[in-house]
């Protein structure tokens, strides 16, 4: 299984190759100049010239491409235009804020919609089962941001209840700090908390009429014991994989709620980033988002292997 | 507990539906207030983060905003812009030449009490370091008229310019412009601007990016210390958030709101309420000087006829943000000239087409609007659009984000384009920044206007320091620019401040300034802003 | 389907063909992907919904009752139910129902656009990735694997910002960015099918490579595919409002329920109405799509069926 393991993570190499490949190629082709766009709209075309030789961007492209690369593996991701400052400082900056949101929607979503789900799957075909089985319908169908403006409107302009922006602060007192985490950890939970329900209700279901667990009822084994002991530890890898995904697809929620909450994380530098033709910040925040998603599939298909051993590794790539 | 989740979505979103359906708008907030309302503090919204605050670094209003708190000026405008006070320089003394400013320096101010300066007297070497650092180095170029800035006396600094320039003053009171310390730069190094610091009224605190700054007050001002004890800079990009921030007492005053945000601090209550001052502002449409059918004068001149710009005025501005608009010049401008407003062709749409069928262009022809994404730029969009179509011309709409659409106005390649334009008082940051030769490659002329006889009459205009003398020249260019329907210059907006009552003897102005201790004679505080409770 | 017709013919000899006939028409017809569709409650209400927007979609102009680009700045903001509007109008007193209407055109264009654009580009990839393996596969899949750890937004984001907004833009963007997974859907399907025993034998009797591909090997990886576009679409729906949502997708003066969103976001105190009705219709259709999908899944294939 370790090598198994090791031939995964040599696998990222080349992806992540590509990665930075396709975000130089692609920042490059934007239109507009970081030059032009960091001195604003008074500066004339000879500041924005003398701007682009201090930013390195009157270098040919391969030229910045392999000043890129080297300083990379160096562990270097270069210094912000706008915020004249190394990237890796910013987003080991930032990256907190973003956890702080996404990590608390995810324990909601799994809390919650396994709760669900396994209510769901043990009273099958109840009307709770239904009403259920439709919110989380609704729920995987849900435009979160819709969700987000909604939410605002209700509780925020009409209501008063919440605020509308910005992150808390502890210092200020905990309900500072938890309101302000209320309406995002909502709307960045609702597409995850509705997915664990579903496969946590199908993969229990299929489980429960297995003759393994319709043995250990007949053997006069407690039902609680049957269920979480046994039932769920069996309905779990399906599970684990969902939650996998739901981790990387979290990431890329927390880019357009946190642009709806202005949640000061990862999501709102990288889309000022782009608006600003910050090419170093953008490159370096798409590394790291595409690092995250690496990681995670290499640890979900690892966890994979673990509570799962039956399964034998075949070929490449996460499903 | 999950029950009470699903309800609570379920509700959300029918109550989402009523609210649609029934009247919006109706604000209860709560007294959940956070930092606003904490005794001595006022709490500011800004409506960008700013992310470089060193002065030779800053390219936008709100860095420029932090920066002015933090540090002092040689010189300053007073409040309605008419004129320079002292502030670091108590005198000064124009050679007849325009080449050379020779400024006395006040005595007895101190450095803040920082890492490096540890609060020492600042001395003329600081004015002339800072002056030069930012004639050398600045990103944009705010001082690049300057030649040298050299001591000449223990308490004197000689500038010499590069060529006679009136808008070296100007330039003197730009944030950008700031005395600094010279050891607090280099003992900062790049990160000087996350460590600011300067002889002003309130030291920067802490500056977290896109969240806030805190800045604590200077008591050892050399006017007096400020009467607030904390002033926090919260920036909220969404003007709507910043009225409801102010609603719900996180913040004390809201800047630049727009749009709905308006009608909310407008109909807030609460000892909340809406202040306004005419900005240093044009918004404009500009039609291509250069390139396809709007290179012909009566071609501009068909398009303007087409449009009735108090429909449109109507459509946009729904709560009084601004007046009626003429000429590329804001109101508050010393060069404007009222005499010219009937220079703008009336709504006209029969004309307009006798016009284009005079032009060539009986049967129309096709051309592309540029705006930025905003909502305002958008609805104009729509709105020439429609007026447009009305005399067979079939406009195209190109929205794009900012970087895009600067860099096709810029490139020369838009038809036709509409943003807005606002700088300093000074004319010369108008006319010849909009109407000059020299911009055709920067966003002021990218429309690519070109006339001879204005170029001739700006550049002698920037070369006189007699302020009448300036003031025909720029009359006689506008009167040209006016007759070749170089654009439509549809208004001139106000400044919106949303206010707490809680703070006392606040000022707009404007430049959109932000003064908390402010002086108009650099020796006593004129105003000094409070906040109770 | 081929193995089931096989079976289905054997059985049919074995039992003389006369008297089968209509035995074999029935059962078909039962075992037929459709008559089991229609078996499926959620799938069919998923297909009402579909169909439902694309009536209104493809009869948007009869629909209406007003030009979705006719501006009246003096009739702004009109509240839902005044002066006949029925879902009010919007900041420049635009009709809201004939723009819900005209937008569910360019929402659902661009969803079908964007999938179709990902699905013969994935497909062709995944194709030949699958089929001829080795070095083309690990080049394919690598740059596919790289695509993936993209996060799939972000990237629709900068191809925006690359290509501009605008309708065909949209589409590329969101078809750019869902190739990757069409081409490991196929080409997964494709390792399993290629290795059969009638792919075997046809390569025995030397059957050309794209006489392969594309009779033999295509064909079975339909049924994944389907499901895989259905559910591609309501993805693609929810893009397409989430990039006009950040200002980036189809703008103004067009409808789409994207770039409406995207209006009412600035009136959400005044006027919530714009935003709610553009983003129901957003999550109703996505709904249907999904339901639609799955039901599709559970049919034509139920392994796949957690």
């Amino acid at each position: 299984m370790l090598k198994t393991i090791l031939k995964r993570i040599l696998q990222c190499i080349p992806t992540m190759f590509i990665v930075v490949t396709f975000t130089f190629i692609l920042t490059r082709m934007i239109p507009g100049s970081p030059a032009a766009t960091i001195l604003g709209p008074q500066a004339s075309a000879a500041d924005i010239a003398e701007m682009e030789i201090k930013l390195g961007l009157d270098q040919p492209y391969w030229k910045q491409f392999m000043d890129y690369i080297l300083d990379v593996l160096q562990g270097n991701f270069g210094d912000s235009y706008m915020y004249n400052r190394p990237v890796l400082d910013l987003i080991a900056e930032r990256i907190p804020n973003t956890l702080q949101i996404t990590v608390t929607a995810l324990i909601i979503a799994l809390i919650i919609g396994v709760g669900i789900g396994m209510f769901s799957a043990l009273h099958q075909y109840s009307i709770l089962d239904y009403v259920f089985m439709v919110l989380a319908l609704v729920g995987v169908s849900m435009p979160i941001f819709w969700l987000g403006l909604m939410l605002v409107n209700l509780f925020s302009v009409q209501l008063g209840w919440l605020p509308t922006q910005g992150r808390g602060d502890l210092a200020i007192g905990l309900w500072d700090f938890v309101s302000h985490m209320i309406l995002p950890c909502a709307c960045l939970s609702t597409i995850p908390m509705a997915t664990f329900a579903r496969i946590t209700r199908s993969s229990m279901l299929e489980v429960i009429h297995n003759d393994s667990i319709k043995a250990l009822r007949a053997r006069g084994i407690s039902e609680r014991s049957v269920i979480w002991k046994h039932a769920l530890k069996n309905a779990l890898p399906p599970i684990v994989t969902v939650l996998g995904l739901q981790i990387a697809s979290c990431f890329t929620g927390a880019i357009l709620t946190e642009s709806i909450f202005t949640w000061p994380g990862m999501g709102t530098m990288i889309v000022n980033a782009i608006t600003n033709r910050d090419y170093m910040l953008i490159q370096g925040v798409v590394l790291f988002f595409a690092l995250v998603f690496v990681i995670v599939n290499l640890v979900v298909d690892v966890v994979y292997m673990l509570i799962n051993p039956r399964v034998s590794y075949e070929g490449g790539g996460s499903k | 507990m999950k029950k009470i989740l699903a309800l609570s979505l379920a509700c959300a979103m029918s109550v989402g539906l009523l609210a649609g359906c029934g009247n919006g708008g109706n604000n209860t907030p709560s007294g959940d207030d956070s930092t606003g309302g904490e005794p001595g503090t006022l709490t500011v919204a800004l409506t960008s983060s700013p992310s470089k605050l060193d002065p030779i670094h800053y390219s936008g209003t709100y860095e420029s905003q932090i920066i002015n708190q933090v540090c002092d000026r040689v010189v300053e405008y007073n409040d309605d812009l008419t004129e320079y006070v002292p502030s670091l320089a108590t005198s000064w003394t124009i050679s007849d030449d325009g080449m050379t400013y020779v400024f006395q320096i006040r005595q007895g101010v101190h450095f803040q009490n920082t890492e490096y300066a540890q609060g020492r007297e600042m001395t003329a070497e600081d004015v002339a370091y800072s002056l030069n650092r930012s004639a050398q180095y600045s990103d944009n170029n705010r001082l690049d008229m300057l030649d040298k800035a050299e001591v000449t006396g223990e308490w004197e600094v000689t500038c010499t310019l590069k060529s006679p320039n009136a808008s070296f003053m100007t330039a003197l009171t730009d944030a950008g412009n700031s005395i600094v310390a010279q050891e607090e730069v280099e003992g900062w190094g790049d990160d000087f601007g996350y460590h600011l610091s300067g002889t002003g009224a309130f030291y920067l605190d802490e500056f977290q990016l896109d969240e806030q700054a805190i800045l604590t007050a200077n008591e050892d001002y050399w006017l007096g210390a400020p009467n607030l004890d904390k002033l926090v800079f919260k920036f909220i990009s969404d003007p709507s958030q910043a009225a409801n921030a102010l609603l719900t007492g996180e913040v004390d005053l809201a800047t630049m709101l727009s749009g709905e945000a308006i009608n909310t601090v407008q109909n807030a209550g609460n000892g909340i309420e809406l202040m306004k001052i005419e900005a240093l502002k044009i918004n404009y449409v500009r039609f291509n000087a250069q390139k396809g059918p709007t290179a012909d004068p009566l071609v501009r001149q068909a398009l303007i006829e087409a449009v009735d710009q108090d429909a449109i005025r109507t459509a946009l501005y729904q709560y009084d943000e601004v007046m009626p608009g003429y000429l590329p010049l804001p109101y508050g401008s010393w060069a404007y000239d009222s005499s010219l407003e009937s220079m703008v062709p009336g709504y006209d749409p029969e004309h307009a087409k006798e016009l284009l069928a005079e032009a060539g262009y009986a049967d129309g022809f096709s051309i592309t609007i540029n705006v930025s994404d905003s909502e305002e730029r958008k609805t104009l969009a729509t709105m020439l659009q429609a007026y447009w179509k009305a005399i067979g011309i079939d406009a195209q709409i190109s929205v794009n984000e900012w970087g895009t659409f600067s860099d096709t106005v810029c490139s020369g390649n838009s038809d036709v384009y509409a943003m807005s334009w606002t700088w300093y008082p000074d004319p010369y940051f108008f006319l010849n920044k909009l109407f000059s030769e020299v911009e055709t490659t920067a966003i002021g002329n990218g429309a690519g206007y070109v006339d001879a006889e204005v170029e001739d009459l700006l550049t002698k205009a920037y070369q006189t320091t007699d302020q009448d003398e300036r003031t025909e020249y720029y009359q006689q260019a506008m009167e040209i620019i006016m007759g070749d329907y170089a654009g439509i210059y549809y208004a001139n907006p106000y400044d919106m401040y949303g206010i707490s009552d809680r703070v006392q003897d606040f000022v707009p102005r404007a430049d959109g300034t932000l003064k908390f201790v402010e002086s108009e004679d650099g020796e006593t505080i004129a105003r000094n802003v409070s906040v109770v409770d | 389907m081929m193995k089931e017709e096989k079976k289905a013919q054997a059985v049919a000899d074995a039992l003389g063909t006369e008297s089968n006939e209509e035995l074999l028409k029935r059962e078909r017809r039962a075992n037929s992907a459709w008559s089991k569709l229609r078996r499926n409650k959620t799938a069919m209400v998923g297909l009402a919904i579909v169909c439902a927007m694309i009536f209104i979609a493809v009869f948007a102009p009869l629909l209406s009752p007003y030009d979705p680009a006719a501006i009246s700045p003096t009739e702004a903001f009109l509240k839902p139910g005044v002066d006949g509007h029925i879902f009010g109008t919007d900041n420049v007193g635009r009709d809201l129902l004939t723009r819900v209407f005209y937008g569910a055109r360019v929402s659902l264009l661009v969803a079908f656009g964007g999938t179709v654009v990902a699905g013969i580009i994935g497909v062709l990839l995944g194709l030949i990735a699958g089929y001829f393996g080795g070095i083309v596969d690990t080049i394919i899949m690598r740059i596919m694997d790289g695509m993936l750890a993209f996060p799939y937004i972000l990237l629709a984001i900068i191809l925006m910002t690359v290509l501009g907004s605008g309708i065909f833009n949209v589409i590329l963007a969101i078809g750019i960015g869902n190739v990757p997974s069409f081409a490991r859907v196929v080409r997964g399907e494709v390792h399993i099918i290629k290795n059969e025993e009638y792919c075997n034998a046809a390569r025995v009797i030397g059957v050309s490579n794209a006489r392969m591909l594309f009779t033999h090997i295509l064909p079975n990886t339909i049924s994944p595919l389907i499901v895989y576009a259905t559910l591609g679409i309501a993805g693609a729906i929810i893009s397409e409002a989430a990039l006009s949502f950040l200002g980036l997708g189809i703008s103004e003066p067009t409808a789409s329920w994207g770039s409406i969103l995207q209006t009412g976001k600035n009136w959400l105190q005044t006027s919530p109405f714009i935003a709610t009705y553009s983003g129901i219709f957003i999550l109703i259709t996505v709904l249907g799509f999904n339901l639609l999908g799955d039901g599709i899944r559970d049919v034509l294939d139920p392994k796949m069926k957690k």
